[in-house]
């Protein structure tokens, strides 16, 4: 029943224009969906990027130190075993010490070598015990340091203490 | 309705459209990243790898020495001297299992990868010396008036300026004939010079007599570290034998080729790394390599192994087509020349590869042991 005093026709009329703008209001509640879920996904995949370009790329620094630092300390045992370090580094022959690590390190591994008495005096100053480029000692991540001491030479307790720098080149 | 099913049908497109856009971009920019992490892993399995062919000694602890060499008998791979005190010290008859077409036997590839439990890696190996050294002959073709020009450079090509060139000649002269055969004797001369500024310096030799074969053996000092390397004239050595050590023996092994006849062993002589000749064998003269039974000599020299021997030189007679029967010298266990002791060994690299290197102890002498892994799938 329509209602006390309300016409068929009338009642038809107010019913069409609700039908006519539910609909309207439901195409444009579909319309902004898709837009909003545009909108959303846009959001999410510039979030990603986001955290992508500022998230550090993971690595294993201390692999690598690690690794240098192995690479030293089995280059400086193999000298001292065979004689060799004792004897350069006492009779400061840096000349033959540049040389003999320069041989033995991997041609992309740059060292520093600084040799101290027990004072903690520099010994070779002046004449570095160096191969490469020292700024990428100072540029680099991953710088080994490796320290090795010798008691004396020749029956004379008289320390050095080797300090070997390795950085990948 | 029709209008709210369209804009659904148009979302759902929209929506697949930009998820398939941000599957397909997305890992692109993020690949450089993923790169880094791909490479990151391959290099700490190469470190592992590393480790463990240098310092494992590998089971059996002796692999390398076994009398009829089989891979299969190889349990655990290690290149490492067993009972050695320093680490990194190899044992050379284990590395001489890494020489391809060895005719004693070589672990070969695919079983090595197993051993190592590289499945979907790949490798390859390198023992070279720690400093290049070259030698280049400027009088080809001549046995009497010996020129070579010896460069020693750094492995970043540098020159060495005021390297120790110690060059030792072993040449082999006729001396008369027995029984229409040729007979041969071996004489040695030796010098030592020093690179200059270009990191060169060369040996100039006049050598009397009808000298038949040349083989210098050069031993070349940088900073009390010493590369062994010999080079020769006068014929292809392989042609006559190859020279190995396994242990303390000396194995001999006689290759097919032309012509076919006995090579008469005269004497064997080891050189050590100071660069010195100690006479291991006089030949009796009825030590005779050859094809079919006698095709493998061998001799045990009680010592032989720790005097860490670099080179063993055979010195014979052998036929030659058109000359008869000549003096030969050879050097062994290859490779002789530039001082590697494996030239190369397994797959050729494929995409993004890791290198690594070490410097190691063999026979007393230093090398560089240079591994590069990379991931075939």
């Amino acid at each position: 029943m329509c209602g006390v005093g309300a016409s068929p026709k009338a009642a038809f009329a107010a019913t069409g224009e609700t039908t006519e703008r539910r609909a309207a209001r439901r195409s444009l509640k579909g319309q902004m969906r898709v837009v909003e879920t545009i909108f959303a996904s846009f959001v999410i995949l510039f979030a990603i990027f986001f955290i992508n370009a500022f998230t550090p790329t993971p690595s294993s620094p201390a692999y690598e130190v690690s690794d240098l630092e192995r690479l030293g300390e089995n280059v400086l045992q193999s000298l001292d075993e065979q004689g060799l370090l004792s004897q350069w580094v006492y009779t400061e022959s840096w000349g033959n010490l540049t040389a003999a690590l320069r041989v033995l390190l991997p041609s992309d591994v740059h060292f520093n070598l600084s040799i101290y008495d027990a004072d903690g005096n520099l010994l070779n100053q002046g004449t570095p015990i160096q191969y490469g480029n020292p700024e990428s000692f100072s540029n680099s991540r991953f710088v080994a340091s490796v320290t090795y001491v010798l008691p004396g030479y020749q029956r004379t307790y008289e320390p050095r203490v080797l300090r070997l720098q390795l950085v990948g080149g | 309705m029709p209008g709210t099913l369209y804009d659904h049908i148009a979302a759902i497109v929209v929506v697949g459209a930009v998820f398939i856009f941000g599957v397909v971009v997305l890992p692109s920019t993020s690949y450089v990243n993923m790169l880094y992490v791909d490479q990151q892993q391959l290099r700490n399995k190469a470190l592992d790898v590393l480790k463990v062919m240098l310092l494992d000694a590998g089971r059996p602890e002796d692999w390398g020495a076994m009398a009829s060499f089989n891979q299969n008998h190889v349990e655990r791979f290690g290149l490492a001297l067993s009972k050695s005190p320093s680490f990194y010290v190899l044992d050379p008859d284990k590395v001489q299992r890494l020489v391809e077409d060895n005719p004693l036997g070589y672990v070969e590839y695919e079983r090595l990868r197993d051993l190592l439990g590289l499945q979907g890696y790949g490798l390859s190996i390198m023992v070279k010396p720690v400093f290049n050294v070259s030698v280049q002959d400027l009088t080809p073709g001549q046995l009497n008036n010996v020129t070579y020009e010896v460069s020693v450079a750094y492995r970043d090509m540098k020159p060495v300026p005021n390297a120790l060139v110690k060059a030792l000649v072993l040449y082999s002269v006729k001396v008369g004939e027995e029984d229409g055969d040729a007979v041969y004797a071996t004489y040695c001369a030796e010098e030592e010079l020093a690179t200059n500024s270009l990191g060169r310096c060369t040996l100039q030799k006049t050598l009397t007599g009808e000298v038949s074969y040349v083989l210098v053996v050069w031993s070349v000092k940088v900073a009390e570290v010493t590369v062994s390397t010999a080079t020769s004239k006068g014929g292809a050595p392989e042609d006559v034998a190859r020279v190995n050590m396994i242990g303390d023996y000396v194995v001999l092994t006689k290759p097919k080729t032309i012509p076919n006849g006995a090579v008469i062993i005269q004497d064997i002589t080891a050189v050590t790394s100071e660069g010195e000749l100690v006479l291991l064998y006089n030949g009796t003269g009825e030590d005779v390599l050859n094809w079919g039974s006698l095709d493998e000599w061998s001799k045990e020299f009680p010592g032989l192994k720790d005097m860490n021997p670099v080179l063993i030189i055979l010195d014979a007679t052998a036929p030659e087509e058109g000359s008869g029967r000549r003096g030969k010298l050879v050097a062994g266990p290859p490779p002789t020349d530039l001082g590697s002791r494996v030239l190369s060994y397994g797959g050729a690299p494929l995409g993004a590869t890791v290198a690594l290197e070490r410097a190691v102890e063999i026979s007393g002498l230093n090398y560089v042991f240079r591994l590069v892994l990379w991931a075939e799938s």
